[in-house]
């Protein structure tokens, strides 16, 4: 039995020897994520007193999601500690890359499931060594653009990744990921001049959705583009912490 | 897919209450779901069926109301009904709006057989 949040095998019940007796109605009004988002809510107060921002990556299978990380730790490593969950159904692949990076890393495999939620997190967090001078921690959820936006995980902010090379009519197509998320960022667009993305359509698509939804364009490749999302990193913190 | 961790969700929340309250069958389960929401209703209540035997939601009735979709214009300062994110205003044509309601997902209610005591 998990000693922090007392997760366990659902006991069934043998109903075929009990006595019943009068009906009653009860009346709920329960969420039915309340015990996700109160997890979410534990994740959360832990990274706050942590001086942790966390961002939750969202996206395809394919994106560059994996890629992006990569190059982003690179870069902030220098002045930053990072920290990395991973989500996938199976392997340790990508934490394999990303721990390359020098980030401290924990890979967390669903199997069948599809998505992370804020009981993954507490527990991949019981596994990493935090500095106490806190810093950023990533979450690389596993790819797809569906069941995640679902699940909050105690994330600071929903980051959504698509590529030029998916379809500018993506964020129509998913609506529930892109209403969901609070930044949009627009990868491989060394690629524009070969594939038919409009990137006029593809934000204007988004908005409709979501108005709020900021938005960057980027290669992780080529690293055009880096430096505005290492600026929205920077802001990130500073906003919370009062922090650079 | 998600939908089965919702499921497990609604039916961990209901065998905790059912030991808390003292009984073994739930007779009807009442669920509100937005059509703004992430959940497909058909598919939450096949998979809360497939995975209830030998609980108290064995054979429990489920009903699902579903909730219509409100919307806020953040542009015009008026509401309006939208059963879809990807809409505009339709008294100003802007997109600049947020959801009023229709999102929810809620375990409303439940009609149990209490346990002889």
């Amino acid at each position: 039995m998990c000693i922090t949040c007392g997760c366990h095998p659902n006991e069934n019940i043998d109903s075929a020897t009990k006595t019943q007796t009068k009906t009653k109605t009860i009346s709920l009004e329960e969420k039915i994520l309340q015990k996700n988002d109160q997890l979410a809510k534990k994740n959360r107060d832990f990274f706050l007193n942590n001086t942790l921002i966390t961002l939750n990556l969202l996206s395809s299978p394919g994106s560059g999601k994996t890629t992006l990380l990569e190059k982003t730790l690179h870069t902030l490593l220098a002045t930053q500690h990072c920290y990395v969950i991973e989500g996938d159904q199976h392997t340790d692949q990508d934490a394999i890359r990303i721990r390359a990076t020098g980030a401290n890393v924990v890979q967390i495999n669903t199997g069948k499931g599809c998505h992370l939620d804020a009981h993954h997190i507490l527990h991949g967090i019981e596994e990493l060594s935090f500095n106490s001078e806190g810093g950023y921690l990533f979450i690389e959820n596993v790819g797809n653009l569906v069941c995640p936006a679902s699940f909050d995980l105690g994330e600071e902010k929903k980051v959504v990744i698509l590529s030029v090379t998916e379809g500018d009519d993506k964020p129509i197509k998913y609506p529930d990921m892109f209403h969901a998320a609070d930044l949009m960022i627009i990868n491989k667009i060394d690629l524009l001049p070969y594939v038919d993305f409009d990137i006029a359509t593809c934000i204007n698509h988004a908005h409709r959705i979501n108005p709020s939804l900021k938005v960057i364009e980027l290669s992780a490749t080529t690293s055009i583009g880096m430096e505005k999302w290492h600026l929205y990193l920077q802001q990130l913190k500073l906003n919370k912490f009062k922090l650079s | 897919m998600h939908e089965l961790s919702l499921a497990e969700s609604i039916l961990e929340s209901i065998v905790e209450k059912s030991i808390t309250l003292n009984f073994s069958f739930v007779r009807d389960i009442t669920l509100t779901i937005g059509v703004l929401s992430c959940i497909e209703p058909d598919s939450l209540q096949w998979y809360l069926t497939e995975i209830s035997e030998n609980t108290p939601l064995a054979n429990t009735n489920i009903h699902i109301i579903k909730t219509p979709g409100k919307m806020y214009c953040n542009h015009c300062q008026q509401s309006f009904d939208s059963d879809e994110l990807y809409c505009c205003c339709p008294h100003c044509n802007s997109t600049d709006k947020h959801i009023i309601s229709g999102d929810e997902m809620v375990i409303s209610h439940i009609a149990i057989i209490e346990n002889a005591r």
